[in-house]
């Protein structure tokens, strides 16, 4: 168990800045999502943590010590990769042991300790097959039994869910949370799905390229977002951008507004639009429109409403508390 | 995926695989028929009698404390040559993985000296440890060492094992560090996480997953020094001093060619070409079982 800190973290590559100093303060047994899309410093940043890259500038504290110059053998931390990263040579069950046969603890306890993690994961049956004797989940499995045993401080994951099919990942999902509640190990989790990240982060921090556009409980975050990337960023469909004009009492220097889909409703009177298509998906219907000023929205409706042909022109109203606004840079105002 | 072509007629595949079949009946199964043939007989030294002996000349051989003598020879030279070629190519390779910039370079001139023909790459050795004139020798002597391998046989067999080894550290090069790269980043990572320590992981990790690199180079290169090393111990030592260095292949070359023994000299040649299948067969029986994952 132990706090991680990061200051000022920065990271290049070369003369490529790609971490624009990052501060962060984890709290004992937190989970922390880092979310971004593609290429913007996520991996990295969790990297610097792990160890596996250099700290440019900053300093990384685990514990409450600086570690920037440890090996990271030496940090306490254990780390899921995203393609596993099993050792193909050895059983489920060496593969587990070897961070605890390093460490040169002794045979029995070796034992005992393996044989928790496997109970814990239903990997009991598994332990004398290799690697490549098991499935994408099973391996996402054991590589999460490799982390466990060791008993670190600190768990971090790399996108360890990207490799799973859909149905797996949501049931993974579930179980990593409920194995970083049981076991209360601080834990840092990167991922570029904002699904994931909603549902398992106590605190997620959005990066968008090498800097953290916010960190915050993700409500908090879907709720109330910092930047315009953000708000673009989290929820699924993405929040609607319009030009601010179509709000009368947009603050001044208010470029965009900003609605979520379902916010915005069918009414009698408002904005016109024309209904471009519709994506009916059983328990709600996505409605994708264009506006008359050029802007196109989308709506979520739930299924039991009526839902507008394609082609129809309707009209859109929202309420004002539901507004956001940003301006040119991309922040809110 | 396996592709394949259905032919609806025996004649055009027979057509296609004959230029194959053709190379292999001329330059190998026309050979060993006739070694075998003449491995039975004993010839006058003019090709104008031929006398049936049965195997009479593999009891000679087997017999001759010579031919003995030269078993213990290619066994010393071959695992010696192996274990040099490979032993400094795993090394090299290990440090061309490590290394970030210049690497192109360094893995272009660590190529070379492949494409150098082994009887140049024996002219070239020696010319260095040439007892007179050879630069090498001078340093050493200047150290205080008296290196003279036309009179040592220890000497000779070090120096025809470098010649032989060198050319082939390339080779071994270019497999050992394909195989490096073709184990993930991240397993070694997490080996690094795990506590590992370059040399555990070397140990554990790095050298299990090279393992059927290993086993293929191993049998390639003992087959190299069995029978490509002609070159390299005919221009430096011919086989010489006393015979130190005279592996297998030599010995039928000296035997047939220059003591126009060439009945005994067919009987080693056959003899090496059971040696031959037996590597063969070896390599493909295990290359697949010894594969870890």
């Amino acid at each position: 168990m132990a706090t991680v800190t990061l200051k000022e973290l920065k990271k290049s590559f070369g003369k490529t800045q790609v971490i624009h100093g990052i501060d962060l303060e984890v709290l004992d047994g937190e989970f922390i999502v880092i979310v971004g899309p593609s290429g913007c410093g996520k991996s990295t940043l969790l990297r610097m943590v792990a160890g596996l890259e250099t700290v440019t500038d900053g300093e990384v504290q685990i514990g409450g010590e600086r570690v920037n110059d440890s090996e990271p053998m030496e940090r306490d931390i254990a780390m899921v990769f995203q393609n596993y990263a099993l050792y193909p040579h050895m059983t489920v069950f060496d593969n587990m042991a070897y961070g605890l046969k390093i460490a040169g603890k002794p045979k029995a306890e070796i034992v005992e300790r393996v044989h928790e993690a496997a109970k814990l994961l239903q990997l009991e049956s598994y332990l004398k097959r290799r690697p490549r004797e098991l499935s994408g989940g099973q391996r996402q499995r054991v590589a999460m039994g490799r982390a466990i045993v060791r008993k670190p401080s600190v768990f971090l994951f790399d996108e360890p869910l990207s490799n799973l099919d859909a149905k797996l990942r949501v049931q993974m999902r579930l179980e990593i949370k409920q194995l970083q509640r049981r076991l209360g190990v601080t834990s840092l989790y990167v991922t570029h799905d904002q699904v994931e990240a909603m549902t398992l982060a106590d605190r997620m921090i959005v990066m968008n390229a090498g800097k953290a556009d916010q960190i915050g409980a993700p409500l908090e975050v879907y709720a109330n977002p910092q930047t315009q990337f953000v708000a673009g960023f989290i929820g699924s469909p993405p929040m609607n951008f319009l030009p601010s004009e179509m709000a009368n009492d947009a603050p001044g220097g208010a470029k965009t507004l900003g609605i979520r889909p379902e916010h915005m409703r069918f009414a009698r009177t408002g904005k016109e639009a024309t209904v471009i298509y519709t994506e009916a998906l059983g328990a709600e219907t996505l409605v994708h429109v264009e506006l008359k000023q050029g802007a196109s929205a989308t709506i979520r409706q739930n299924a039991a409403g009526p839902v507008p042909s394609e082609g129809a022109v309707v009209h859109l109203d929202w309420d004002a508390g539901d507004r956001l606004f940003f301006d040119s840079q991309g922040r809110r105002c | 995926m396996e592709k394949r072509v259905n032919f609806k007629g025996i004649w055009l595949p027979l057509l296609l695989v004959l230029p194959q079949l053709v190379v292999t009946a001329v330059f190998f199964f026309y050979p060993a028929g006739q070694a075998i043939y003449q491995s039975l007989f004993i010839p006058d030294p003019f090709g104008l009698s031929m006398q049936w002996v049965g195997l009479g000349n593999f009891e000679y051989l087997l017999g001759n404390a010579y031919y003995r003598a030269s078993f213990v020879t290619t066994a010393i030279f071959s695992i010696l040559v192996t274990l040099v070629s490979m032993g400094v190519a795993l090394y090299l390779a290990v440090l061309a993985d490590r290394l970030i910039k210049g690497s192109g370079v360094y893995r272009t001139l660590l190529i070379w000296p492949y494409a150098v023909a082994p009887a140049v790459a024996g002219v070239l050795w020696l010319f260095m440890f040439n007892t007179r004139v050879g630069v090498v020798t001078w340093y050493l002597g200047q150290l205080g060492y008296d290196w003279n391998h036309v009179l040592n046989g220890e000497e000779a067999m070090g120096l025809v094992v470098v010649a032989s080894a060198w050319g082939r550290i390339s080779y071994n090069f270019l497999f050992f560090l394909a195989g490096l790269q073709a184990i993930p980043r991240s397993v070694i990572e997490a080996a690094a996480i795990d506590g590992a320590k370059f040399w555990t992981r070397f140990r554990t990790i790095v050298w299990p997953l090279l393992s059927p690199v290993t086993f293929f180079l191993l049998v390639v290169n003992i087959v190299y020094a069995f029978f490509e090393t002609f070159g390299v111990i005919h221009t430096i030592t011919s086989g010489g001093p006393q015979q130190t260095t005279t592996i297998l292949v030599y010995k039928v070359f000296k035997d047939g060619f220059v003591g126009q023994d060439l009945g005994s000299s067919a009987a080693q040649s056959v003899i090496l070409l059971v040696i031959v299948g037996i590597l063969t067969i070896v390599q493909f029986k295990f290359i697949e079982r010894r594969v870890h994952y």
